[in-house]
This record gives C-alpha cells, sequence and structure tokens, in this order.
C-alpha cells in the first residue's frame, strides 16, 4: 500500500516542471515520474501552434461538395500554421475555427485543411446559409507528425455556387478583431 | 501577400467578379483600413500583377453597395410587414384555427427573410 505522500519532501525531491509523483514499492517512496502514455493516450502537450486572421477576408472560389476528400485547389488559401514537431512519434491535432458568412441568400461554404501539398486531412460546410447570414465553423484532424520537419497545414475556403464568402463577418465585418480565424496546432508527445 | 491603396467605395462582390474576369484566381481578399491584401495561390507574373492593380484602380463598388443598401430596406420592410401576421398566425394555429391567405403569405416572407 503507499505511503502517504509528503507534498515538501516531493517537491524538494528535484522533480521538474510535469511530473507526478508515482509510488515505488521496493523503497517505499514517491518518486518523479513523467507520464508515458498508458492505455495508449497522449501524454502531454509538446507545443501549440496558433495562427489568426483578424481582418474581414473574402472569397469568390468555387468549393465542390462532393463525396471525396477535397482536392488542395477547391477554394482559397486563406490561412496557414506552420509546425516542425518536436517529434517524428507525435500526434498533431489540427482545429480552424472561424465564423463565417455570404453575401447572398442559400449559398454553401465548403471549408478544408491541408497538410503541405496533400489532400484534405479535414473539411466542413455550411450548408445553405439564409438571408446573407453568418455561421461558426469548427473542425479538427488528427494526425502523426511523422517526421521532425517542418510542416505546413493551410485552412482553404470556398463558395459552391457563385457568391462571396466571407471570414470575420458577412458583409461586414463584425466584433472587429475580437472575431478572428484561427488555425490552432496542438502536438502531443507519444 | 500583395497589398494594394483600398479604394473609396469598394465592394466585395464586384471586386472578386472584376477578378474572376481577368482569370488569376483564385484568391483571398483581406479587407483593411487603407489597403487591400491580395492572397494567391502562386506568385503574380509582372502582367498579372499590373492586370490586379489596374483593376483595383478602376474597382467602382459605390452601385453595388447601393443596391444592397437598397436591397436590406426592402427586407427590413417586408419583415416589419410580416412579423405581426406571422405572430397571429402562430396564435391561431394553436388555437387550432385556419389561417387567412394574408396570414400564410407573411408566415412565407418570415421563412424568406427571417424576423
Amino acid at each position: 500500500m503507499a505511503g502517504r505522500i509528503n507534498l515538501k519532501q516531493f517537491s524538494q525531491s528535484g522533480a521538474s516542471n510535469g511530473q507526478v509523483p508515482a509510488w515505488v514499492s521496493a523503497s517505499s517512496t514517491w518518486v518523479p515520474t513523467t507520464l508515458s502514455g498508458g492505455g495508449g493516450y497522449p501524454s502531454g502537450v509538446r507545443q501549440i501552434v496558433v495562427a489568426s486572421l483578424t481582418a474581414r477576408t473574402t472569397t469568390s472560389a468555387a468549393f465542390a461538395l462532393g463525396t471525396s476528400p477535397p482536392t488542395n485547389t477547391q477554394g482559397a488559401e486563406a490561412l496557414t500554421a506552420t509546425i516542425t514537431p518536436q517529434s517524428a512519434t507525435s500526434t498533431l491535432h489540427v482545429t480552424v475555427n472561424a465564423l463565417v458568412g455570404i453575401t447572398t441568400p442559400s449559398v454553401s461554404i465548403g471549408h478544408a485543411i491541408y497538410r503541405d501539398s496533400g489532400a484534405a486531412i479535414g473539411a466542413s460546410v455550411n450548408w445553405q446559409l439564409t438571408n446573407a447570414g453568418t455561421a461558426i465553423v469548427s473542425f479538427t484532424a488528427i494526425v502523426s507528425s511523422g517526421s521532425t520537419a517542418s510542416t505546413i497545414f493551410r485552412y482553404r475556403f470556398g463558395v459552391e455556387t457563385p457568391s462571396t464568402a466571407v471570414l470575420n463577418g458577412a458583409y461586414n465585418q463584425y466584433f472587429g478583431s475580437a472575431a478572428s480565424t484561427r488555425i490552432t496546432v496542438i502536438e502531443y508527445g507519444a | 501577400m500583395i497589398y494594394l491603396p483600398r479604394p473609396e467605395n469598394s465592394d466585395a462582390e464586384s471586386l472578386h467578379a472584376q477578378i474572376d474576369a481577368l482569370g488569376i484566381g483564385p484568391c483571398c481578399i483581406e479587407w483593411l483600413d487603407d489597403e487591400l491584401g491580395f492572397r494567391f495561390d502562386y506568385d503574380l507574373g509582372g502582367l498579372d500583377f499590373e492586370a490586379l492593380q489596374n483593376a483595383v484602380l478602376a474597382h467602382d463598388g459605390s452601385a453595388a453597395i447601393a443596391a444592397r443598401v437598397a436591397q436590406e430596406e426592402a427586407i427590413a420592410a417586408i419583415r416589419a410587414a410580416a412579423e405581426p401576421l406571422a405572430a397571429n398566425a402562430r396564435a391561431k394555429r394553436l388555437a387550432g384555427e385556419a389561417l387567412t391567405s394574408e396570414e400564410l403569405a407573411a408566415l412565407v416572407d418570415v421563412a424568406l427573410f427571417g424576423t
């Protein structure tokens, strides 16, 4: 049975930031330990990269809605985030958040996130926005880092039928720079 | 990213249409206070850049802006006229009563233009 932990002793035992106490029966002591990802879950965040776009941004680029992953020529590129993974075995969670709008009614807006020059790794759609309205889009792609080479995540958006899609507003910008479009890349250690 | 001075009366839809007509898209435009930022998938060559610059210089979105204002005013008027009838229609249906053609038309307006 584990003994009671003495936090003062533990804090003086050489524990570094992020470590947790683990009971060692053989020595009957609490030992600073770095979580190793037991159960298959990521053990910790290695780094977070955020790219933001605060200006009202528009495009009339076509974005076809189909049953296949969007190709990297769909829509227009609005924002990129570059990350250099700390490990080749990390997991990267790539999330796009945006306030989107349309300047004409009943038009669908397609969104996708791409890695470097590849096909889409994540996608979403705002189906037939009405009355030149706005909507929230948020979607995540989860990929392996694969290497420690720098990699670029690209967010593209566009319209299914001729119109003009808008980030951070509709006809007018909303809430100044408080309403922003973001790509957030979180690298988890394995 | 290419930054050019923002024309005084600039309109997103009509400017995108001008750029699309040049065949140099797709692009995104960032609407800054005094400038427009253009992001293309490739570096524009000299002729394409010149065409973009000329299109922005020649851009006058005042007609599109006026048309949008007129449309928004028309929608506001339709909403204002429809909402009392739509509210009455909801109450009547809850009471099991039939609706008049005017109330049905108001419900269609609410569906088309919101409340």
